[in-house]
């Protein structure tokens, strides 16, 4: 039987899970939205990340919130090697290629894990990991509040630079035509490689926090791909606001469909959501609608 | 023009020939075939008609799953269950096209809608009782071998997967040679182009979806007998409908039998590695095939199959 306290336990750690996954899902909207490439290795930079963030603690004792500034310019050096090694000669290639190639190193990565790091679960026991806060009937964990609180901040941080800064007005230029762009003079290289330091380098503050809460295996990032695609489509490709929307949706409604059905059918439940907001609105669920 | 692949034939006809006498080889073999098999009925929608499946483990699942509920449940023979398979599968292709085309999900879009079905068939699988849950489903052995399917020889399996993949060459070959392969290539190449010029696209879309879910379910139905044994893991897992479009790349989108040359590659080349590298090194096949992969999508986008022609132009 199902009692309010339940559902509202459900309710809340299904808005605290969702907060964690629009904070892997930004990343990837910001780089499909600049470059039209769909990364399948995303989850696999998130895997990368949270491997840094444990050995910080493991070998150095760094406390994941202060790893997050050794982690982060780790990954953004990471999303600047990716573009100027593979992507950028991906660009000129077919989709079918392009799929190809972030697929092909979305399998590289995760075996060279399983070579370097064996197959263990590995996880960073923090002493705060058992505190919480309670929010009516309902708790929720420390780690998990400052990764929630941590995906809000970056995603307003975000939003900033692309609506203020000269920066963010040429990404989003860039996004919304390519020709148009390089037209008044902006260098594709430069933004795509920003885009993807930045898309890539946002997984460097989610993965030691995540890596506190969640066991780190090499597997653990073809989890995260998945999700973060039914959020971002479900948000519109490119959109922050949307894939908010979409995380927070996504992570109710497992949670909530996990305190009725059995776990498997939980898991099945982003991809039914996903398959019902590309039939429904495929341009995003708030995507202003263009006049034509 | 596509020409018959005659080359290919003979010498998967020759492969059996000569594995014939060694149970090992015949494995690899039937495993080759197999794969090769799938991965060129994918090849028909992805490559031939532009739609880049990334749930096709749906169907191979849908073919494996019902011939081995239909054996351990009510004891019924592989080949009563085969037909129904290959109408479920029919069925769940023409209603997944139905609605993906009809509301104009193309390139990446569809890919992932149908990345989103397989999953979803994956994780109810997963949870479903009657279908053993992810533990999955132990085929019994016993009864009459051409009957139950259950052979203690490998070569009737490497006899069975031939006359699949040869069919399906054959079929390929004539269909892209007819009206209906230059309706699908029109259809990849400019669809807006084709259909202005009164080429059916809704219908030679869902022709093609429907004919290579069909392929593919039988390959399916044939692993669950193969195996003996069948999980959502192996047989509706994303990585299986992954598996079908490395070996496509590898071997040339471009060409009915490339992606049997893909997996004529890799499925050997992968055995042979787990023997000289030993089971202490898992990923390590992986590595190297995915290594592979990243560089032949890069520099060579038309798959080891066009090599022999690139050089003849250049």
């Amino acid at each position: 039987m199902v009692t309010f306290d339940i559902f509202a336990q459900a309710v809340v750690s299904g808005l605290a899970n969702g907060a964690i996954y629009a904070l892997v899902a930004v990343g990837l909207t910001l780089v499909f939205g600049v470059m039209r490439i769909i990364n399948f290795a995303h989850g696999e930079f998130l895997m990368i990340a949270m491997y840094a963030g444990y050995f910080a603690w493991a070998l150095a004792g760094i406390d994941p919130v202060l790893a997050i500034f050794i982690v982060t310019p780790l990954l953004m050096l990471i999303g600047v090697l990716l573009y100027d090694g593979i992507i950028r000669r991906a660009l000129a290639a077919p989709e079918i290629n392009q799929m190809a190639v972030t697929l092909g190193l979305s399998l590289l990565l995760q075996n060279l894990a399983l070579m370097t790091f064996k197959g263990d679960n590995l996880l960073i026991p923090l002493a705060r990991a058992t505190e919480s806060i309670a929010i009516g009937p309902a708790l929720l964990q420390l780690p998990q509040a400052i990764a929630a609180l941590a995906s809000l901040l970056l995603i307003a941080a975000l939003w900033l630079v692309l609506r203020l800064t000269d920066f963010g007005i040429m990404m989003r230029a860039v996004a919304q035509s390519r020709d148009g762009a390089v037209l008044c003079g902006i260098g594709l290289g430069a933004v795509y490689r920003w885009a993807l330091c930045i898309g890539i380098g946002t997984l460097g503050i989610t993965g030691p926090l995540l890596a506190s809460t969640l066991y780190v295996n090499p597997h653990v990032g073809a989890l995260f791909t998945l999700k973060a695609f039914v959020i971002v489509i479900a948000g519109g490709l490119g959109n922050f606001g949307g894939a908010l929307l979409g995380a927070l949706l996504v992570g109710l409604a497992e949670s909530i469909a996990g305190a009725w059905f059995s776990a498997s059918i939980a898991a099945a439940v982003p991809f039914a959501l996903l398959i019902v907001a590309m039939l429904w609105r495929p341009e995003g669920l708030i995507a202003r609608r263009v006049a034509r | 023009m596509i020409r018959f692949p005659l080359i290919p034939v003979l010498l998967v006809v020759a492969g059996f020939a000569a594995a014939t006498q060694d149970r090992y080889l015949m494995d690899v073999f039937v495993l080759t075939c197999l794969y090769g098999t799938m991965a060129v009925a994918w090849n028909l929608a992805a490559g031939f008609t532009g739609l880049l499946s990334l749930g096709h483990s749906l169907f191979i699942g849908i073919g494996a799953y019902t011939v081995a509920y239909g054996v351990t449940a009510h004891g019924l023979s592989p080949w009563v269950m085969l037909p129904l398979a290959v109408l479920i599968a029919v069925v769940c292709a023409l209603a997944i096209g139905v609605l993906c085309f009809r509301y104009g999900l193309k390139g990446y879009y569809f890919g992932i809608a149908t990345l989103a079905f397989s999953e979803i068939a994956f994780f109810l699988v997963s949870a479903a009782v009657w279908l053993g849950r992810s533990d999955g489903m132990m085929l019994p052995a016993g009864g009459d071998p051409w009957i139950s399917l259950q052979f203690r020889a490998k070569w009737p399996y490497g006899l069975m997967i031939l006359v699949v993949l040869l069919a399906t060459l054959i079929a390929g070959w004539a269909l892209l040679r007819a009206k209906t392969g230059y309706y699908w290539r029109s259809i990849r190449d400019n669809e807006e182009a084709a259909e202005a010029l009164g080429v059916p696209i809704f219908g030679f879309k869902l022709f093609s979806f429907a004919l290579s879910a069909g392929i593919v379910a039988v390959c399916g139905a044939f692993y669950a007998c193969y195996v003996a044994f069948v999980d959502p893991r192996s047989v509706l897992g994303v990585e299986l409908s992954i598996q079908l479009l490395v070996f496509s790349i590898i071997g040339g989108m471009g060409l009915l039998w490339g992606p049997l040359l893909g997996a004529a590659i890799l499925i050997p080349a992968s055995e042979l590695l787990r023997i000289w590298i030993g089971a202490s090194f898992y990923g390590v096949n992986i590595v190297l095939y995915a290594s592979l992969l990243i560089g032949l999508a890069l520099f060579l986008p038309q798959g080891l199959g066009a090599l022999r022609w690139r050089r003849r132009v250049s």
